[in-house]
């Protein structure tokens, strides 16, 4: 393990949503606010406790709640965010049913719901709606009731069960 | 209809608060270790040494600044002075150049307290021997009676003593504000509810001219109102140091210290009634737990709704307030209402029992059944509760649920939905486009898409030829944007009279270009010399200023029936269905209702089963978390159905009601009522301990 002092800036290699990023950090810099300085403002900070999973990314194919991560740990690492979602300004089939099944109010925890949701039907595909509101638990919402959220990732299965392959391989 | 304020936050650029460009310092807080002490010295020459800014409590110095229209508190400095009255309370302020840093600058400051005994429920603080605001003398710091008509002397009673736990809104979003000094005013971007109203009062405190633009909010639900005390420091440092400053509350700080949570509120109801089950009287005394503050507005909220949908016009309402060494409340969704409601239906609940007929008959009975009704208290415009009431207990699939693990409740309210007021809006045509302008940062609720929406139907227009744009306060004719639940009745009122206005004014020009016999159609004036479209008539802007007063504070009342089923086994409480009939008045957006209705009606489901705000007998918060505190996840909430069933309001052009609020108190009464079917013991506690 390398232990870092206080004051070493390190330099850490991170590949966003396919684009490369190089950039020197503090040591105890989480990679929430890493990813938000670099730009990427669609991570939102919600609390500072794990709970309620705004900052959720994709990293290396796994879900993860980037507040709780520190950037060092994340160096040479993929990382999806929200802003990588929509391909050449067409919202990807997660957002499009987010927006037609009302799945979001004020819009601050959808980045990391909609990220969430990716996750989770990457790995299922044919959700119950008890899988689903399991499957989002660790993302809180405090507008929608979750309705219209289950409402929305159940059609964005139906949407990503066309094609897949290309709707998945996002990260 | 799909919404189209929603797709720049889908793809990750919502606006918020914290995502807009920003150079310059930063804020943190110390805040205090103790829920009660005495300031004895703040020594933080090693901060200063290090190039951090610091301000103590003694340090700003403001005007006095009473708060207008909101059921929150002042507009005063957040910073403690002399002593600390609750954990979390800010003690010094700190500005340095970057969020990590200053962390460890406020590891330097040292603060000497003296601890005090700490005073965490009614009870104690009831005793007196520990004071929590000296000069007041006593901690009952108001008592303040409203009463109609005289109590029945000879009818039966029934008393329930009754506690509603504190919660609050704690939008995903916390505080955020960026203060930037330009020249001898301020320029302010910030979540602030309210802003247009609230910004003049952190104006007048300060002594400073301030230009706000709001941001987009990650939610409010009344708890940003109370942002202002945080505002009004920071305005004075930004000024006083001449930087540009920022600060972005952590929840944590949310939790402890926002001074945004609803009503904690203990109950001694008593009701009178008939044999029949006709109530004739209700006497309710309540003590207002508003933790370490002189006032607070939401007790006196359900002074719009005191008898609720019922027919009862012999009223007493004693409240106490009561001060604690706890985080001050300000306001969440229905601000003080919820608890009302759901007090109310525990009194027919066992009003019900007691007569051993079924609790539906008892709101039966009770109901108001012509409308307009005029209450000794408020006038209720439009309504049938009693329609709402018999499509519930219509749901055979529903009751037919029933066994010895699931239960079903119902329970009817109406709520105060809209205060008087004004809101102001500027309708525009620019470069061939109709703008709506609004005064205040969207929330969520969809009010900009209600605003296109109404300016289409006003202006007899398609909805894609309308934009909305949100104003700072420089450039609104007049705004306060969403609180309470006024926004269906203000919009539909001031955009109705800046479309008539511009439609007048469009005539005149068109009336210069085709002389007379002028009709207007689908956005055209035509008459057999021509046809022009609105936007071929040159640039317009017409600020519209609506007002609505009424010979009492409130207007536009929803009506709402729940039924609730919930299942409950030994140790836990699972809600498994929630159906709503609501009266929205006319519908602006039908979806946006359900949307209003279903997240109003989680929050109160929620608040019955979870949500709470713990505090040891000695003081100490010990729900620090949002997992601590009971926010629930979609694992914890049912599947929600809503239902419209309306009667037009007569307070607006449109016949809106609002319907933000209603869902809260109702959906916990009817949960309760649920819990209640299975168990057969009396619940007089929210949330409801698993048995």
């Amino acid at each position: 393990m390398k232990v870092y002092t206080q004051n070493d800036k390190v330099k850490i290699k991170l590949k966003v949503n396919g684009e490369e990023q190089e950039v020197e950090v503090e040591p105890r810099r989480l990679l929430v606010h890493v990813l938000r300085d670099l730009g990427y403002t669609g991570v939102h900070v919600g609390c500072d406790t794990s709970n309620c999973g705004a900052c959720t990314v994709i990293l290396n194919g796994k879900s993860v709640k980037s507040c709780t991560l520190l950037a060092v740990e994340a160096d040479g690492s993929e990382i999806l965010t929200i802003e990588g979602m929509a391909k050449d300004g067409k919202l990807h089939p997660i957002q499009e049913a987010f927006w037609e099944k009302h799945g979001l109010q004020c819009g601050y925890c959808t980045p990391g719901m909609i990220l969430q949701a990716y996750w989770f039907l990457k790995h299922n595909q044919n959700p119950t709606e008890q899988e689903i509101r399991e499957g989002i638990s660790g993302n809180l919402c405090r507008c929608t009731g979750y309705q219209n959220i289950v409402e929305a990732i159940k059609l964005a299965a139906e949407k990503i069960r066309q094609n897949p392959q290309e709707y998945l391989r996002l990260a | 209809m799909k919404r189209t304020d929603v797709v720049e936050p889908l793809r990750g650029r919502g606006g918020f608060v914290d995502d807009f460009d920003y150079k310059g310092k930063y804020v943190s807080f110390v805040r205090s270790p103790y829920p009660h002490a005495r300031i004895l010295k703040i020594d933080y020459t090693d901060v200063t040494r290090k190039g951090g800014h610091v301000f103590t409590g003694k340090d700003i110095r403001l005007s006095a600044v009473r708060a207008g229209e909101r059921e929150g508190g002042e507009t005063s400095s957040i910073l403690a002075r002399d002593k600390v009255r609750y954990l979390g309370e800010p003690v010094t302020m700190i500005v340095g150049d970057d969020p990590y840093l200053l962390e460890d600058l406020k590891e330097l400051v040292v603060v000497d307290y003296e601890p005090l005994e700490p005073i965490s429920s009614i009870e104690r603080a009831l005793k007196d021997d520990v004071l929590v605001f000296e000069n007041l003398k006593s901690n009952l710091v108001l008592s303040r009676e409203t009463s109609f008509g005289s109590l029945p002397k000879n009818d039966k009673q029934i008393e329930l003593e009754l506690y509603w736990s504190r919660s609050s809104g704690n939008p995903i979003e916390p505080y955020a504000a960026v203060v930037i000094p330009q020249g001898d005013s301020l320029k302010i971007i910030s979540n602030q509810q309210a802003p247009y109203a609230v910004i003049q009062e952190v104006e007048k405190a300060v002594g400073v001219k301030i230009n706000h633009i709001p941001a987009r909010h990650g939610g409010s639900f009344g708890a940003k109102f109370s942002l202002s005390k945080y505002l009004t420091v920071l305005a004075y440092a930004s000024k006083k140091l001449d930087l540009p400053l920022k600060w972005i509350e952590t929840r944590t700080e949310h939790l402890l210290a926002s001074n945004s949570s609803g009503p904690e509120r203990k109950f001694k109801a008593r009701a009178y009634f008939k044999p029949s089950g006709e109530v004739t009287g209700l006497d309710f005394e309540i003590w207002e737990d508003i933790g370490a503050s002189t006032f607070a507005g939401q007790p006196f909220k359900p002074t719009g709704i005191l008898a609720g949908p019922y027919k009862i016009r012999n009223i007493r309402y004693l409240v106490n307030l009561v001060a604690t060494n706890k985080n001050p409340p300000g306001a969440f969704r229905g601000a003080g209402t919820p608890p009302h409601t759901w007090a109310l239906e525990r009194v027919m609940d066992n009003i019900a029992d007691e007569l051993g007929i079924e609790r539906s008959t008892v709101r039966k009975i009770n109901l108001i059944d012509s409308f307009p009704y005029e209450a000794p208290y408020a006038v209720y415009e439009s309504g049938n509760p009693r329609k709402l009431l018999e499509l519930a207990l219509s749901r055979n699939d529903l009751f037919s649920l029933r066994n010895n693990n699931i239960g079903v409740g119902i329970a009817t309210s109406t709520d105060p939905s809209t205060p008087s007021g004004s809101e102001g809006v500027r309708l525009s045509i620019k470069n061939g486009k109709i703008v709506i302008g609004l005064g205040y940062g969207p929330e969520g609720q969809g009010n900009e898409d209600s605003a296109r929406i109404l300016v289409s139907k006003f202006l007899d227009i398609p909805i894609d030829m309308v934009e909305y744009q949100i104003m700072d306060n420089m450039t609104a004719p007049q705004s306060f944007g969403p609180g309470g639940s006024r926004m269906a009745a203000f919009l539909s009122g001031a955009i109705a009279g800046a479309s008539e206005e511009l439609l007048a004014r469009l005539r005149r020009k068109a009336f210069s270009i085709l002389g007379e016999g002028l009709e207007y159609k689908s956005g055209h004036f035509y008459n057999d010399r021509g046809k022009l479209s609105i936007t071929q008539l040159g640039e317009e802007n017409v600020d519209f200023i609506f007002s609505l007063q009424s010979k009492t504070r409130f207007n536009a009342y929803p009506f709402a029936c729940d039924v609730a089923v919930v299942r409950v086994d030994e140790d836990k409480i699972t809600p498994i269905k929630q159906v709503v009939y609501i009266d929205s008045g006319v519908p602006i957006d039908e979806d946006l209702v359900k949307e209003q209705v279903i997240g109003g009606t989680a929050i109160g489901i929620s608040l019955a089963l979870y949500e709470s705000y713990k505090y040891s007998d000695d003081g100490y918060l010990l729900t620090t978390s949002l997992a601590d505190y009971g926010m629930p996840s979609a694992a914890d909430l049912p599947e929600i159905e809503v239902n419209i069933e309306y009667t037009p309001s007569t307070s607006n052009p449109y016949g809106a009601k609002g319907i933000g609020e209603i869902p809260v108190g109702v959906a916990a009464a009817a949960v309760t009522s649920a819990v209640e079917d299975v168990i057969k013991r009396k619940i007089t506690k929210i949330p409801i301990v698993p048995l």
